[in-house]
């Protein structure tokens, strides 16, 4: 049982200042989610989600409480080791795509991979796969500017997929993107779970995005309600 | 390394680009001054003729009965195996037109010494005694041992005759001139020159004997404070210049020279001995500095050191100014690139990549830099040498452009570059995610 989770969050809590107030983003949550899994949290702006992500995903630290990945404890993390946990065990995709914007796709692609110390010859083929597989290839060279949003979160999950983390966190991947896109997205996202055995967390406002999901948590007041 | 962006501010780093290029050239022009004078001086050390040299420590001829010490000296053959005394006078040498038609005298002459068309050159006059000097001269091609200064033609005189019949008598009337005196004024070998006084009269004609060749010169600046020297009869020039006789109230001096050059016998050369020698000429000559090699080497370092140290200090500021500049536009940069440095963080890229992607940026705009600065370096020092060759009216070239000053400036240079790009690495490395990720990533 033990050795199915993955992430492992126990009783963690996490309170942010702003200006003269204190704002309580998370408090005591617990949460376990299992290899392979595909889970959406939901709720309400300021419900927490985004710091749970965040958290997951070590961008962020917790006040109290413990966080687990793999078996590894990261709460006391120094920074290297969390650039480390970063880089190996997650794939990140924002809402605003987040791609360097001076770097090509191909470029932005080949970023996690270098920092990996892949060699070039094997990072540049990984590259041409994983933008074939999301169907971008014919704009590997454009630059973000010149991508549409869809194109731009096509390579954004390419990126995510660099280094084959066996975690994808996404934090509304949809948000910025049209219907038809939006789909096209979810699709790919599906058979990274399905088909690749990722293990994927999607903060999400949308219904439909939750719907696909295997399990779904429902935030509210920085507590997980369900 | 992550492919960097530079050239997405290409104005601010053109900016960057420029003011180290500013400061490059402008080390690269006096550091090429500094290692010409520092050449210059080495040259001049290493290329002395004499083991010892015996001088006064005034400027004007002090050494008294220069030339009989000289004799006495060179008959002590367990010391020394040459002794040359020398006196050396800046004076007026008069030229007369080419199609003018010989007119031989010596002061002993009653002879007219208003000449018609004559051209003057200020130079400096060494009087010697060839048969003397001759033991500092190593074979037939009249090269001065270790000096880059060789005769074509020496004195059919090799003895010192006015010296013999104590200054009555036996004027040789020789030169030896140099040859870009020679060159410029279209003479040969068998023309006549003549000695001018100080009121412009002449004292005496000189028929050419030889040519000093001294465009082989490499190194000796003060000889060439002036357009050329002349070599002559050391007695002669004594006399011309009232150096054979010169009586200041009960004081009468004779026979003075500037230096005697000294050479020992080999075997004789080692530390100790040089110590005991030194003090033995030192008491047979009160009063009159001894110098060795050495020491002449050391003097001549230290007073280049001082040159040095200013343009290295001059040179040093210049270059931390200009890395101090380029650490400016870094941490604008940076300020611009948060958004872009918190994604790297984000997606797992660590500090120290980030560290050394910042320092990796400075050092290509500094490598543009001082490439940009390399002809201007070239020739702000070209000009920097003119300069100092008109202010000086010499024509040795005090500048020493080579590839090993351009790299050991760019070292510099990237040292320098490497310090100042801490402080934008280390603020890169500190950007907040949660607040980069927010910066607006397309301003």
């Amino acid at each position: 049982m033990v050795n199915d989770l993955q992430i492992e969050l126990r009783n963690v809590s996490r309170t942010y200042r702003m200006g003269n107030s204190l704002v309580r983003a998370l408090r005591e949550v617990d949460l376990q989610v299992k290899k392979g899994e595909h889970i959406s949290i939901i709720g309400p702006s300021g419900s927490g989600k985004t710091t749970l992500l965040n958290i997951i995903g070590a961008l962020d630290r917790p006040d109290s409480g413990r966080v687990i990945v793999e078996d590894t404890d990261i709460t006391d993390l120094g920074e290297s080791g969390r650039s480390r946990i970063r880089l190996e065990k997650f794939g990140f995709i924002f809402q605003q795509f987040y791609l360097i914007p001076s770097l090509t796709a191909f470029q932005n692609v080949m970023l996690p991979m270098k920092e990996s110390r892949v060699f070039s010859r094997n990072a540049r083929k990984r590259t041409r796969e994983l933008l074939e597989t999301v169907g971008i290839s014919h704009r590997a060279h454009h630059l973000p500017s010149q991508l549409s949003g869809g194109e731009q979160q096509m390579v954004a999950i390419a990126r995510a997929l660099a280094n084959d983390p066996p975690i994808i966190l996404a934090d509304e991947p949809t948000g910025e993107l049209d219907s038809e896109n939006s789909r096209r997205i979810l699709d790919i996202m599906k058979g990274l779970n399905r088909d690749m055995g990722k293990t994927l967390v999607v903060v999400t406002h949308d219904p439909e995005v939750s719907r696909r999901a295997k399990r779904s948590i429902r935030m509210a007041d920085g507590r997980i309600s369900k | 390394m992550i492919p960097f962006r530079l050239f997405t501010r290409w104005k601010r780093n053109l900016m960057s680009v420029s003011a180290i290029a500013v400061s490059f050239a402008m080390v690269l022009s006096l550091s090429s001054i500094t290692a010409g004078l520092h050449e210059i001086s080495r040259e001049r050390s290493e290329s002395s003729p004499s083991d010892l040299v015996i001088s006064s420590l005034r400027l004007e001829p002090s050494i008294e009965c220069a030339h009989s010490a000289s004799m006495r000296l060179l008959n002590d053959t367990r010391n020394f195996s040459a002794v040359m005394p020398l006196l050396t006078v800046l004076g007026t040498i008069g030229i007369p037109p080419n199609d003018s038609a010989p007119h031989p005298f010596s002061p002993f002459d009653d002879s007219e010494s208003e000449i018609d068309g004559i051209e003057k050159e200020e130079i400096g006059f060494v009087g010697l005694v060839p048969e003397l000097a001759e033991g500092f001269i190593e074979d037939s091609t009249l090269k001065i041992r270790s000096e880059k200064l060789r005769m074509e033609g020496w004195f059919d005189e090799h003895g010192d005759p006015m010296y013999d019949a104590g200054y009555g008598g036996g004027w040789t009337g020789e030169i030896l001139l140099d040859d870009n005196i020679m060159k410029e004024h279209g003479l040969v070998p068998g023309d006549f020159v003549y000695y001018l006084d100080p009121d412009g009269v002449a004292r005496s004609s000189f028929v050419i004997k030889g040519v000093i060749m001294t465009s082989l010169m490499g190194g000796g600046l003060s000889s060439q404070i002036v357009s050329g020297i002349a070599l002559l009869h050391l007695s002669e020039l004594q006399y011309l210049t009232g150096n054979h006789f010169r009586s200041s109230g009960l004081t009468n001096r004779s026979d003075l020279a500037n230096a005697v050059y000294l050479d020992l016998q080999q075997g004789r050369k080692d530390a100790s001995s040089l110590r005991d020698i030194t003090m033995y000429l030192e008491g047979l000559f009160p009063g009159l500095k001894v110098t060795t090699k050495e020491y002449r080497i050391y003097r001549l370092e230290e007073e280049v050191l001082v040159l040095e140290i200013f343009s290295m200090g001059v040179g040093l500021s210049t270059l931390i100014t200009g890395a101090l500049f380029l650490a400016s536009i870094m941490i604008l940069d940076i300020e611009d690139r948060k958004g872009e440095i918190a994604i790297m963080r984000a997606i797992g890229i660590s500090r120290r990549t980030i560290y050394l992607q910042i320092l990796g940026d400075s050092m290509i705009l500094a490598l543009l830099g001082a490439l940009l600065g390399l002809l201007p370096g070239y020739f702000g020092s070209e000009y920097l040498d003119r300069m100092l060759r008109s202010l000086y009216g010499v024509k040795l070239s005090f500048s020493v452009f080579s590839w090993e000053l351009v790299m050991l400036t760019f070292l510099f240079l990237m040292f320098f570059v490497t310090i100042s790009a801490v402080f934008p690495g280390l603020r890169s490395t500190s950007i907040e995610l949660k607040r980069g990720l927010s910066h607006n990533l397309y301003r």
